[in-house]
């Protein structure tokens, strides 16, 4: 049986899975994951979407939930049949990551 | 050893308990404050004092910490839990050993007190067996792991002390001196309390205020220097009571207390997030009332007592000042967490879900702060004044922020208390 899949181009998916990563926030932190410099490394090939993400410390405590967050939210693209989270800590995740929006909202700067 | 994991977690039902029983003893310690005011400002050695400081020592803080650990280990430490199907056995001898324990002191039934004694030995007793267990299991250690390893072994100590006197009370072998209890109290109070609450504190502070680069030489130094004073304190109580060494060593931990609240300034120096939260604010009252219980301290160890109700005051001041105010403003955080991961865990990323500061009422816990800031105070002033109506009347403030507080966050723990078993409960560690 042949599965009939959505065909759409990797780089559309990459675009609509970096604003769906926008939609998940740290629920601590109130900001999402892309501004606090959480997401490494995204990459689509064939509607598979890889990701290599940190937290913000070794010992977080959502290191269950949020790369299930991010799971989840990219499944929700049309076309992503696969989704492969990696968890890293190297690089070691540095608060100097965070763009400008995050620290402002985090109340830094 | 051979052994299977299908996740760090112990399920969120374990931590639950522990803290849902910890708020409903917080609420009762605190109208008894009201209750007992009459009976505070007379003397410390009574049956009735030793129910209400055992029920905020056991029923309370203890409780709340042990249900801490089981979530702070794996989450925030990294390791497992040696077997969390026996934490749940855990938690059902200790309750009944607490709530036996409490009203047979209340009451006066001295084998009630050495039966319900010996029930709450066994289980802290296992606990300790738990956690020294999971301990290899930490891949990164930090600062806390030591902190609560060393806390766990003055809880032995102080349960070993607490066994052989709840016995006593029964049979009378000998006669239990006022040092003899104060070296109970300290081994509890400035030891397993203590020493665990400064870890957890470096711990949550680093990852809920963002808090880097802070240096780790003060925070371990401090470690051995309050050990020092702790085991100093303690020698010198039994072996040469009333002596200058009980002085000495009482000084060491007063310092060693400030150096803890220097460390705690330093590492807040270093957060990200400017903006202190209500659980901060709480931390810096503990840490107030931290000098103020290690002043009185001082003044005690040296043999003076100015008003008839300051070892009370003393006792007041550390545990619903220091270690009070700490697991209060905790409770904002570890319990939303916790609740978070019930009930949204599995749905994030799938549609939205409230922030974590959403699952609290704000406004409620700043009036709840005020009430126990206002109430506490005015409490351990009526104990060092030696007055009842000013204790009884500010104790019903403070109990007024504690029902508040329990309002808040009651109803986030009891979903936990009462959730299902997690998966991990199948997969227990075989040896």
């Amino acid at each position: 049986m042949t599965e009939a899949r959505l065909r759409i181009p990797d780089d559309l998916i990459l675009t609509e899975a970096w604003q769906q990563l926008e939609g998940v926030l740290d629920p601590e932190l109130g900001v999402n994951l892309v501004d606090l410099g959480l997401v490494y490394k995204l990459e689509a090939d064939s509607g598979e979407v890889q990701v290599e993400m940190t937290l913000t410390t070794p010992g977080c405590p959502m290191s269950d939930s949020m790369p299930e967050a991010v799971e989840r939210s990219l499944m929700m693209i049309p076309g992503v049949h696969k989704v492969l989270v990696d968890l890293v800590w190297e690089p070691r995740w540095e608060p100097e990551m965070m763009s400008d929006r995050a620290k402002e909202a985090i109340g830094w700067i | 050893m051979i052994g299977v994991q299908a996740t760090r977690s112990p399920g969120a039902d374990l931590p639950g308990r522990y803290l849902a029983t910890g708020l409903v003893a917080f609420a009762l310690f605190a109208l008894g404050v009201v209750w007992l005011a009459p009976v505070l400002v007379i003397t410390n050695d009574d049956p009735q004092v030793f129910a209400l400081t055992h029920l905020a020592v056991l029923g309370w803080i203890t409780m709340t910490m042990f249900g801490a650990l089981y979530q702070l280990f794996p989450v925030a430490l990294g390791g497992t839990v040696h077997s969390p199907r026996l934490g749940r056995w855990n938690y059902w001898v200790l309750s009944a050993g607490v709530v036996g324990f409490i009203p047979s002191f209340y009451f006066n039934w001295t084998s009630g007190v050495a039966i319900f004694g010996s029930l709450t030995v066994g289980a802290i007793l296992h606990f300790c067996v738990q956690m020294f267990r999971s301990v290899p299991t930490i891949p990164r250690w930090h600062p806390t792991v030591l902190y609560v390893i060393a806390g766990l072994v003055w809880l032995v100590a102080t349960i070993a002390f607490g066994f052989v006197y709840a016995l006593n009370w029964r049979f009378q072998w000998f006669d239990v001196s006022n040092s003899m209890l104060a070296a109970h109290v300290h081994l509890g109070l400035a030891g397993w309390l203590g020493l665990t609450l400064m870890g957890v504190s470096y711990k949550l502070t680093e990852l809920f205020a963002l808090a880097r680069g802070h240096g780790q030489g003060l925070t371990l130094a401090n470690l051995g220097l309050w050990n020092v004073g702790l085991l100093g304190l303690v020698v010198s109580l039994l072996a040469a009571p009333g002596s200058l060494a009980v002085s000495a060593f009482a000084a060491v931990l007063t310092i060693s207390a400030a150096l803890h609240v220097l460390d705690m300034g330093l590492l807040l120096r270093t957060r990200r997030r400017r903006q202190f939260s209500i659980e901060q604010w709480h931390t810096f009252v503990s840490l107030a009332a931290l000098l103020v219980a290690a002043s009185l301290g001082l003044v005690l160890a040296a043999g003076r007592e100015p008003g008839r109700s300051w070892v009370v005051a003393y006792g007041f001041a550390a545990l619903a000042g220091w270690f009070g105010f700490a697991v209060a403003g905790k409770s904002y955080k570890i319990l939303p967490f916790l609740n978070w991961l019930h009930r949204f865990g599995g749905v994030a990323g799938d549609r939205p879900v409230p922030l974590l500061r959403e699952l609290v009422d704000e406004r409620l816990a700043w009036s709840s702060f005020a009430l126990l800031l206002t109430g506490f105070v005015g409490v351990l002033s009526g104990l060092l004044v030696v007055n009842a109506a000013l204790v009884r009347g500010a104790g019903a403030v403070y109990a007024g922020g504690v029902l508040l507080l329990v309002a808040n966050v009651f109803r986030l723990a009891l979903p936990l208390a009462l959730s299902g078993r997690a998966v991990a409960d199948s997969l227990e560690p075989t040896a």
